[in-house]
């Protein structure tokens, strides 16, 4: 084990402030892509929340506050960035830095294509959010539904430089993403260390490798989707998706979902991995049906193809029962993962760090999302619900407190692998209690206001509804999870200097990447340990006391190993 | 093991289960005090149906996550840590993975088996000879046209035929054409040529220019257009909400299509919505089931005002009704015959300025100027414009960049000026007759 | 499904035959990943251009909203021909592979040789066909289809060859033989990936 003196930054940071630059700029070091990654993301989140809270700003003053031009450019760039530019990339930063670690790889395989991809994103991001300067940006909702966005008739469409920008700068991500999934399965398929079979690969690596698979397999139809609306409003004059051009407006939405239901659980899939990496951590227990675990995220990814329809019930292009009983289907496969997550809790020794705190939040709020998309895989309550506030509460349910979340629990339980301190866990409790109290504040009048009609992308509303109050509440929570979010960014840059020092393993984790120092040197590794299960650490930990027990006789306080079964 | 140690971990612990307590009951009184848990109250038979589907997937939702949040509150509060000993490693147990599989698939399978018979019920069309009443819905940024046609009873109440080899449109419903509906068509190489009483011609543009008839199969007997509008102002801006009159107890079947963008016709208290689709007419069936006034609003995010794009549904018992239809009647057969009637009549005025009224009067119906401005120009949504004292220049200017953001600019390209000059040329032939009480004197 | 460390591994007949290498490197795996994502991405046009096909009353180009049937692409000479001479040449790019599998350069650069010159006829050959469409990219579903997916087929053929030119002139510099070699595999993979799309690219635009 390496001392505290070695966890300082080794290769972090040179000589010279300006070599210090550079060796960010020209890295393609997983683990300086990743933080690259996180950090960027968190920059672009801290955006998007802020144009939450215009939104919600709005909202609580029924409309006084902004015209409908701005209010549409608000919601649409709000949810593009949090789920392009947030969520996304920072799983990505995470898979990144982790992933290739908990292998025992050196690098990714390819590991110029990954600087690439970051380079792209952050390219694409730019792009994005430079409309606000060529004249306001993308006021379509993220779903851009043509023909609204087709540009091809008098005033009806979502005109200007912003729409085209959006369109450029998504293929651009979505060409990041693609080259960086290809990436992540070469790396899963190729460089495991020794030992480390399929199956004994932890379970961050199974989510990274099937949300890889839909990130290959769904972002190129989105390019091509999005290609077509581009040539429609370029020239193309209509003729993909305007019907009075000979299109079809359903078209669309086909080419659309095809690829933003898989992304959905492209944005669930590597929170379930690290969840699935801190419960038994936290709980000194092994991953509760491993196996079944696996099965399940393969199946919710074959399951991922086929039911993007759901999100067009109400359209009357559908072909109904089938998406309903797809639809239907996910739960089964989802419920196997949160009573598996349940069952490594069960007898287990819970210690609620931050960290897991936030798993545990994602465990009950995601309960709330999953719950509610039940509710609109009914088709004739979708009926009902489609394109209201219901649907918003469930986005916000599965995206805020479960993507979110995860990437918060990651956050606290691979920081101080990151840069060798932890963070504060006391700030920690408290942003986790204003996000736990402010997020469902937040949602949970939204669905109840989607229940008594009101409809989603409006910025005003009728005064007589009785909408007021509970859209009142729901701002108070925003600003009430955004005061969370502020301690949690404070935290985050107070600990980067002066966060007490965390050794290798701090946790006492079982993966590999806590079997290098913190952080971890460039190379990642001196020396690959063997592995002969899921818990390489475990193993080591369990012989290290064998040992001990054998030469002394004596071994107080470590962990017992366990008799009746072992890894 | 430096976590272990820190000396906040047990006090932590008390106040996360005071406050995940504290959670809990501000959900329950949030789901219980404001009692909005629930969908309204549903006033028609379908979202009766559909309410009574929602209570059963609430009921089973509602039982997994009290039985789940308790279970993992239990669990996180029973098995915290409380000393350093290592815990049984229970790697997996073959019966409880198979029984969590297995529960879950049953309840999603009679989940599945529910929502599809209501799916049934609430899709399927009233018997054969239950009379109907047809109102066509027109979607259009950022307001809805509402057009009555004859009733019918379901039989007759056919669906558009999207079939190339039928000569005959089929876009009447055993009585009347609806003008917009033709217009819609026109994207599938249709143009209309002439609409001359129950005859409406067209012309299939596919391989050539051969012009096919299309009789309606009875004669127009009541064919207006709504122009009844409250004055609610629910939003600034919408002051007035378009209203569509329903009768109660009598099925009621919605022919929505667009003009431009994708609207979605959703009355909360029905329960329902189903979207106005540019480029196709698809229907809705509705029994409403109590009298009343509903707000209805369009739920597809269709651009700026999207938020403003609001309507009323008023349901009044099936006597009302028919006494209000019967109030309508001299306007409808108004607005049916003059059509017929207009091409006709050239007066000298109109050809001196150089229009064509004949092709005038197609031009309008094609464009969908009849939408908002009447079948003979009388005004709905928007004013009268029938003889309209505006100059020909005004029109035009009218038509570029107009006034207000109701109507929507016509570019040089889809409606050239000569266009114009004929619909201008046709709007001088209107007469309108004495029992018509303009939708609307004024501009708004 | 436990695969561990490798020791002795069957030979898989199909891998040997394309890919050469048995373990597949890295750089292998990664194009096999990215044609998988080429291929959505075509299976996305494609998908998108029958959908639009299949709610039309006649498939062909538009003019002022009148469908013209006469401007309609037929396979004529050329167009089959060519068709013909890009999917041959998968025939000497393959050949390359295998030469340079036996760490004969000489024979893999003519081999080489032979796929950019079959490969660039092509591309002139798809240019005229495009100065000869009397339809552009405006006009209906049938001309901004036909040009989407020629154009991007044609783009990729252009990489491809990019692709094989930059190889083609490493190879002047004494790169690859008879071991290192997974650039040429890989650029023959995407050869033949390029191939295969125009047959089905063919015969959906010039034969359906
Ligand atoms: C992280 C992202 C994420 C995730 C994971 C999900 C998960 C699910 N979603 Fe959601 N969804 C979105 C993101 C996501 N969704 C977004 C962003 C939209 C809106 C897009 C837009 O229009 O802007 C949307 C919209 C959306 C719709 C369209 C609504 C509409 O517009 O009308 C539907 C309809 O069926 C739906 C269904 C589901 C279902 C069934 C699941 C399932 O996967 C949930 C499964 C989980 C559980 C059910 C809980 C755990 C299971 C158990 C405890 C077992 C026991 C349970 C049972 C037997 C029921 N979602
Ligand atoms: C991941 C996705 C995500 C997240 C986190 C959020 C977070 C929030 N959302 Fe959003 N939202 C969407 C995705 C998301 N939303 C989507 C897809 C839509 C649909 C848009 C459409 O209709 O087109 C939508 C729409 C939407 C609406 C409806 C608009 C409308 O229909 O008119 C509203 C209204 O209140 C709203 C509010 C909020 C609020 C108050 C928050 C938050 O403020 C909650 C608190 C903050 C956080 C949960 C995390 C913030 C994180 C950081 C600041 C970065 C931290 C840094 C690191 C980790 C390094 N959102
Ligand atoms: C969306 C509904 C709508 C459509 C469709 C529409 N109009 Fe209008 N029109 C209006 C409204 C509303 C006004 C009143 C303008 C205002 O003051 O806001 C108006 C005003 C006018 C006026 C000026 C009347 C006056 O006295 O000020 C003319 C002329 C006119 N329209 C002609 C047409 C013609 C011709 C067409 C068809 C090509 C057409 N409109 C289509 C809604 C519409
Ligand atoms: Cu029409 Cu929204
Ligand atoms: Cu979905």
């Amino acid at each position: 084990m390496a001392t505290v003196a070695d966890a300082v930054p080794r290769g972090y940071g040179g000589a010279a402030p300006w070599a210090a630059v550079m060796s960010w700029v020209t890295t393609v070091d997983h683990k300086k892509i990743g933080i690259l990654y996180v950090i960027t993301a968190g920059v672009f989140g801290v955006v998007g929340a802020a144009f939450s809270l215009v939104v919600r700003t709005e909202l609580a003053n029924r409309g006084a506050v902004l015209d409908a031009d701005t209010y549409n450019q608000m919601f649409t760039m709000h949810a593009s960035i949090m789920i392009f530019l947030f969520i996304i990339p920072a799983f990505v930063g995470f898979m990144n830095y982790v992933v290739p670690l908990q292998l025992g790889a050196r690098d990714m395989a390819f590991p110029r294509v990954n600087a690439l991809s970051y380079w792209m994103f952050l390219f694409g991001g730019v792009l994005i959010l430079s409309s606000f300067a060529f004249g306001g940006s993308a006021s379509a909702g993220w779903t851009i539904y043509a023909p609204l966005t087709g540009n091809t008739g008098a005033n009806r469409d979502v005109v200007g430089a912003g729409m085209d920008l959006w369109l450029v700068g998504v293929i651009i991500l979505g060409a990041a993403s693609t080259a960086g999934g290809i990436n992540f399965m070469v790396t899963i398929f190729k460089m495991r260390a020794p030992g480390m079979t399929m199956f004994r690969m932890p379970l961050l690596g199974w989510t990274t490798l099937v949300t890889a698979f839909l990130t290959v397999l769904a972002t190129p139809v989105l390019a091509a989707a999005l290609i077509m609306l581009f040539v429609d409003r370029n020239g193309g004059g209509g003729v993909f998706f305007d019907p009075a051009s000979g299109g079809q407006a359903l078209l669309w939405q086909n080419v659309f979902w095809f690829y933003s239901h898989p992304a959905v659980y492209i944005m669930i899939l590597p929170a379930m991995g690290i969840i699935s990496e801190i419960i038994p951590v936290f709980s000194r227990k092994p991953l509760f049906g491993y196996r079944s675990m696996v099965l399940a995220l393969v199946a919710i990814g074959l399951l991922s193809f086929v039911v993007w329809s759901h999100h067009m019930f109400a359209t009357g292009g559908v072909f109904l029962p089938f998406f309903m009983a797809s639809t239907f289907l996910i739960a089964v496969p989802t419920g196997v993962k949160m009573f598996n997550w349940m069952a490594t809790m069960y007898r287990g020794s819970i210690q609620l760090t931050t960290a897991m705190l936030f798993s545990v939040g994602f465990l009950l709020l995601f309960l709330i999302g999953g719950l509610t998309g039940m509710f609109s895989a009914a088709v004739p309550v979708d009926f009902a619900l489609h394109d209201t506030y219901f649907v918003v509460g469930h986005l916000h349910y599965v995206l805020a407190t479960g993507s979110a979340f995860g990437i918060f629990a990651a956050s606290y339980y691979w920081f101080p692998k990151m840069f060798g301190r932890f963070m504060n866990e006391g700030l920690g409790k408290v942003h986790f209690w204003l996000m736990f109290v402010g997020t469902n504040m937040i949602y949970w009048p939204q669905l109840m206001l989607g229940l008594d009609g009101m409809p989603r992308r409006i910025n005003d509303y009728a005064g007589n509804g009785g909408w007021e109050l509970m859209n009142l509440i729901a701002s108070v929570g925003a600003f009430i999870a955004i005061s969370g979010v502020m301690i949690f960014l404070y935290n985050v840059v107070h600990s980067m200097f002066w966060g007490e020092r965390a050794g290798d393993d701090p946790w006492e984790a079982n993966t590999l990447e806590w079997a290098t120092s913190s952080p971890p040197p460039p190379h990642n590794f001196d020396e690959v340990p063997t592995v002969r299960s899921e818990r390489p650490l475990f193993d080591q930990r369990r012989d290290a006391l064998a040992a001990l027990a054998a030469g002394a006789g004596a071994g107080a306080s470590e962990p017992q190993p366990d008799a009746q079964r072992e890894g | 093991m430096p976590p272990l140690a820190l000396p906040w971990a047990s006090r932590w612990f008390h106040l996360s289960l005071a406050l995940s307590l504290a959670a809990t009951l501000f959900l329950l009184w949030a789901g219980v005090a404001a009692a909005q848990a629930f969908p309204p109250e549903a006033t028609s038979e379908q979202g009766e149906d559909i309410r009574e589907l929602y209570l059963v997937v609430f009921g089973v939702a509602a039982a997994i996550f009290i039985l789940v949040e308790a279970a993992i509150l239990y669990l996180v509060i029973r098995y915290r840590r409380r000393n350093d000993e290592l815990p049984p490693q229970i790697h997996g147990n073959r019966v409880a993975e198979i029984l969590w599989t297995a529960v879950p698939t049953v309840i999603v399978v009679v989940l599945f088996a529910l929502s599809y018979v209501v799916l049934e019920d609430v899709e399927s069309a009233p018997d054969a000879d239950e009379p109907v009443e047809v109102i066509d819905v027109l979607g259009q940024q950022w307001s809805w046209a509402f057009n009555y046609s004859a009733p019918l009873n379901a039989t007759t109440a056919a669906p558009l035929s999207r079939d190339p080899a039928e000569t005959t449109l089929q876009v009447s419903d055993g009585g009347a054409f609806r003008p917009f509906m033709t217009v819609r068509i026109d994207v599938e190489h249709l143009r209309v040529q002439e609409i001359n009483g129950d005859t409406l011609t067209v012309e299939r543009r596919v391989d050539g220019t051969v012009a096919q008839e299309h009789k309606a199969r009875a004669p127009i007997d009541r064919i207006f257009q709504v122009s009844d509008t409250v004055e609610e102002r629910r939003l600034e801006g919408a002051d007035r909400t378009p209203v569509v009159t329903v009768p109660v107890g009598r099925t009621v079947r919605f022919n929505l299509a667009s003009q431009d963008v994708i609207h979605s016709f959703y009355i909360p208290q029905f329960l329902y919505k189903l979207d106005a689709m540019p480029g196709r007419v698809q229907s809705l069936w509705v029994k409403v089931t109590e009298p009343g006034f509903y707000q209805g609003q369009c739920a597809e995010f269709c651009g700026l005002n999207h938020a403003r794009m609001i309507f009323a549904v008023e349901a009044l018992a099936l006597a009302e009704y028919e006494e209000w239809l019967r109030s309508k009647t001299p306007e409808l057969g108004a607005a049916a015959a003059q059509p017929a009637a207009a091409p006709g009549e050239e007066p000298a005025a109109a050809a001196a300025a150089g229009g064509d009224p004949a092709r005038g009067q197609q031009l309008f119906f094609a464009n969908g100027c009849n939408v908002c401005h009447g079948d003979i120009g009388q005004g709905a949504i928007g004013p009268t414009i029938a003889q309209t004292g505006l100059s020909l220049d005004e029109v035009i200017t009218q038509y570029r960049d107009p006034v207000g953001t109701t109507m929507l600019p016509f570019s040089e390209g889809a409606v050239p000026d000569e266009d114009v000059a004929d619909i201008y040329a046709w709007l001088q032939t209107l007469d309108l007759p004495e029992e018509i009480v303009p939708g609307r004197g004024t501009s708004p | 499904m436990a695969t561990r460390v490798r020791t002795a591994r069957r030979i898989n007949p199909i891998k040997e035959f394309f890919m050469g290498q048995e373990p597949m490197t890295n750089g292998l795996w990664g194009v096999v990943f990215f044609i998988l994502s080429e291929i959505m991405f075509f299976s996305g046009l494609i998908a998108a251009s029958l959908a639009l096909r299949e709610d039309t009353l006649v498939w062909a180009p538009l003019f002022d909203g009148v469908a013209n049937p006469e401007a309609v692409l037929e396979a004529e000479f050329q167009t089959v021909f060519f068709a013909f001479v890009l999917v041959g040449s998968s025939l000497p790019m393959q050949y390359a592979a295998f030469a340079i599998r036996k760490g004969n350069r000489r024979g893999m650069q003519w081999g080489m040789a032979i796929t950019l010159v079959m490969g660039i006829a092509f591309l002139i050959s798809q240019g005229l066909e495009w100065e000869a469409a009397e339809f552009g990219i405006g006009n209906g579903a049938y001309g901004a289809t036909f040009f989407l997916l020629t154009g991007f087929h044609g783009a990729h053929v252009l990489g491809g060859l990019l692709f094989i030119l930059v190889l083609f002139l490493r190879s002047q510099v004494g790169q690859f033989d008879a071991r290192r070699n997974t650039a040429v595999e890989a650029a023959t993979i995407y050869w033949h990936f390029v191939d295969v799309v125009w047959i089905l690219l063919f015969s959906l635009l010039f034969l359906a």
